[in-house]
């Protein structure tokens, strides 16, 4: 009984303390971040790992789920006659909710694994520290240009899953369903709104941040060599996808 | 050619900006599709279901968008942009596209010769009936019809029904059975009334016979009277007299075909208009007569309206002629000379027809404000007339002149009547006034009582037709 007690408040105190520490290294890359010198190759580096590298995984994730958004809304629509509103619903939900999210999880599985492993290894070989001999900050020098690469490359990448999850969608629609592709094409941008594509943007660099800084703090904070690496990359992912997930529901209801 | 890595983000910087500047585009084009040079403001009802940016069509071809939708004296006031030209009398109208479909403005082009500018308004014709509308009346005329067969289940139904039905039959069956057998019994009496009948008709015919110089005298009678109407006619024709002046001169006539014209106007193009119905009765107090009028107010538009009535005629004594009797005093008495007595004084004789006949009062009238003036044939002669209403519209002064030559009054003045009536509890109104005051004679006070109903059953019918 006792021993339960135990594990759960040993459990909170240790989620408290986490949730402190990402917070303070959030504040430490905001201090260090507006503060000379920039990385700024450090920042490019990191934007190609996150953004261009991730690009095909994304466009096939988002052509794919447009595509399957548009079967799946035909086949319900067809039973009270609204299939001409079958593009309302791609680009709707393309824009406003699955390209970010499914881009933000994409990256969080590619570039956020990444991210804690690289720092995992350099913090057990004790790069980190060679750093800090070195005067040079290291959360300047490795956490801050990871965090700005999440922020600038997310919505960038959400702008090309749109399109393509909408143009995945008219394929499908036009294609293989056969439906009027004037009247879809109305269909899909008469309704939609520029509050649906900034919205949408507004939660990829949201999610871009949460990447960066889950990776970041993983891999930044590893303990016990190689293992230590491992369970990092792993939790980096798991704990980034679940606050992408949570945070999304957050700021579609309080933002949007 | 390498791609160095900054090359390569900012290709993915570019190409992520273009395709949202292409969206923004996409997105916005259709905000900026509201673009027509006119704005022109719509009255509508109800513009239920009409959102703003929703399309306006001529012929089902897109020529605008709805702007803003406001409200302006408890009406739908719908600012649309278009970008062609339409006529003044163009009629809008809301439709939808299908059973769920989006609702759009549909205007019907009218064909008047100048064009409606930038700011101006049209007035939506009559509620549009829609499906919505439609099933709910339906709906209710299904449910009067439930309740109606309800109540009749009740009344027969069961087995309770069935034997007052059966009852009902028996006393039927008693009834004719009795009927019969009272027959029967005086058959004998019956033969004897037929033959009395039989006799009667005899002698009748025997009396007809006899009489026949006399009837012939009667024919000839007739046959005059058939001369003097042919006289009658001719004189009409030739434009003497009331009748013949409204039938020959051509301002009276043309006014008259203006009045069938726009009544035409009324009930062959469908328009909105309120019909009502109302009768009235008034005592007049010194004629110690009363008169009735039942009359039918047909308005087009809130500016115009057509009254019809038929006026009961003073007094009910048949078609005369009335003469005033014509005295000549000879004073011979002591002072006879003097001013205050002259020898002689000598009374002018006048004279008045009334006739038995339904007078009939069909007028046009115009309204501006809270003033009407109403033109045309008032109690079968030309007139006009004045109304004015105060307090909202419950109390009325009410002004008219007719019979401007005096023919049916003493004195020889057109009949002028004025009325204050106030309406309350909106069916009954009450009124009183000086009837044909400028005719000494004639004139008297009067009061009286009455009710009017706004035909709502008419108006619904008329209300249905637009449905296409």
């Amino acid at each position: 009984m006792l021993k339960f007690l135990e594990m759960l408040g040993s459990r909170l105190l240790r989620f408290i303390e986490e949730t402190g520490k990402i917070v303070q290294l959030l504040l430490q890359a905001c201090r260090w971040g507006i503060r000379p010198p920039y990385y700024l190759k450090n920042a490019i580096r990191q934007m190609l790992e996150v953004g261009v590298n991730s690009i095909p995984v994304v466009l096939i994730t988002a052509t794919f789920t447009g595509m399957v958004l548009a079967l799946q809304t035909h086949t319900g629509f067809q039973r009270f006659n609204a299939e001409s509103l079958v593009g309302t619903v791609v680009s709707l939900s393309m824009t406003r909710e699955l390209g970010p999210v499914l881009t933000g999880l994409i990256v969080a599985g590619r570039a956020g694994s990444a991210m804690a492993a690289e720092l995992g290894t350099m913090r057990v070989t004790e790069q980190i520290d060679a750093l800090h001999t070195l005067a040079t900050n290291p959360i300047k020098y490795l956490v801050v240009p990871r965090i700005l690469a999440g922020i600038v490359t997310l919505p960038l990448m959400t702008v090309l899953s749109d399109i393509v999850g909408i143009y995945g969608g008219y394929f499908v629609s036009v294609r293989v369903l056969h439906a009027n592709p004037t009247v879809y094409l109305n269909r899909t941008w008469d309704y939609l709104e520029f509050t649906d594509i900034y919205s949408g943007l507004l939660k990829a660099a949201a999610f871009g941040l949460i990447i960066a800084l889950i990776g970041s703090y993983k891999g930044f904070y590893t303990r016990g060599g190689a293992e230590g690496v491992g369970k990092a990359t792993t939790g980096s992912v798991v704990i980034s996808s679940m606050m992408i997930l949570i945070s999304d529901y957050f700021l579609t209801a309080i933002l949007f | 050619m390498k791609l160095t890595t900054e090359a390569k983000v900012g290709l993915l910087v570019f190409a992520g900006i273009l395709l949202l500047t292409f969206m923004s585009f996409r997105v916005g084009e259709f905000r900026m599709a509201a673009r027509g040079d006119k704005s022109v403001h719509i009255l509508f009802d109800s513009a239920a279901g009409l959102t703003e940016d929703a399309s306006v069509k001529i012929a089902g071809v897109e020529v605008g968008r709805v702007e803003k939708i406001g409200l302006l004296d408890g009406r739908a006031d719908v600012t649309v942009r278009i970008d062609t030209d339409v006529p003044r009398d163009t009629q809008a109208r809301i439709r939808s596209v299908g059973l769920l479909g989006d609702k759009y403005v549909e205007l019907d082009l009218g064909s008047a010769p100048e064009a409606v500018r930038d700011g101006e308004t049209l007035v939506a014709p009559a509620t549009t009936e829609d499906i919505g509308q439609l099933v709910g009346k339906l709906t209710a005329i299904a449910d009067d019809l439930k309740s109606v067969t309800s109540s009749l289940r009740g009344a027969l139904g069961g087995t309770e029904g069935e034997r007052s039905i059966r009852e009902l039959l028996q006393g039927f069956h008693d009834v004719t059975t009795n009927l019969s057998s009272v027959i029967q019994k005086n058959d004998a009496r019956i033969t004897r009334v037929i033959e009395n009948m039989d006799a009667l008709s005899t002698s009748l015919n025997r009396t007809l016979v006899e009489n026949l110089a006399s009837f012939q005298e009667t024919l000839a009678h007739s046959r005059s009277a058939t001369r003097s109407m042919d006289s009658i006619f001719r004189k009409v024709d030739q434009g003497q007299g009331t009748l013949g002046r409204l039938v020959n001169e051509d301002n009276i006539s043309d006014n008259l075909e203006e009045v069938l014209v726009s009544a035409q106007d009324v009930l062959g193009v469908k328009k909105k208009y309120n019909t009502y119905v109302s009768l009235r009765g008034e005592n007049l107090v010194e004629a110690d007569d009363t008169k009735g009028y039942v009359s039918l107010k047909l308005q087009p538009r809130k500016d115009k309206f057509f009254l019809f009535e038929l006026v009961s005629p003073e007094g009910t004594k048949g078609d005369r002629s009335e003469t005033l009797t014509t005295r000549r005093i000879t004073n011979t008495g002591p002072g006879a000379g003097t001013d205050f007595f002259p020898t002689e004084v000598t009374q002018t004789v006048q004279e008045r027809k009334t006739s038995d006949d339904m007078l009939f009062t069909a007028m046009f009238g115009k309204t501006f404000g809270q003033t009407s003036f109403r033109l045309g044939l008032q109690e079968s002669t030309g007139g006009i007339g004045v109304d004015h209403t105060l307090l909202g519209r419950r109390l009325g002064l009410h002004l008219d002149l007719w019979d401007m030559e005096g023919e049916n009054s003493f004195g020889g003045h057109a009949h002028a009547k004025f009325r204050v009536d106030y309406n309350f509890l909106n069916y009954f109104h009450i009124n009183a006034g000086y009837d044909n005051f400028l005719n000494a004679e004639d004139s008297s006070l009067f009061y009286g009582a009455g009710i009017r109903f706004q035909d709502e059953d008419i108006k619904d019918l008329f209300g249905l037709l637009p449905l296409r």
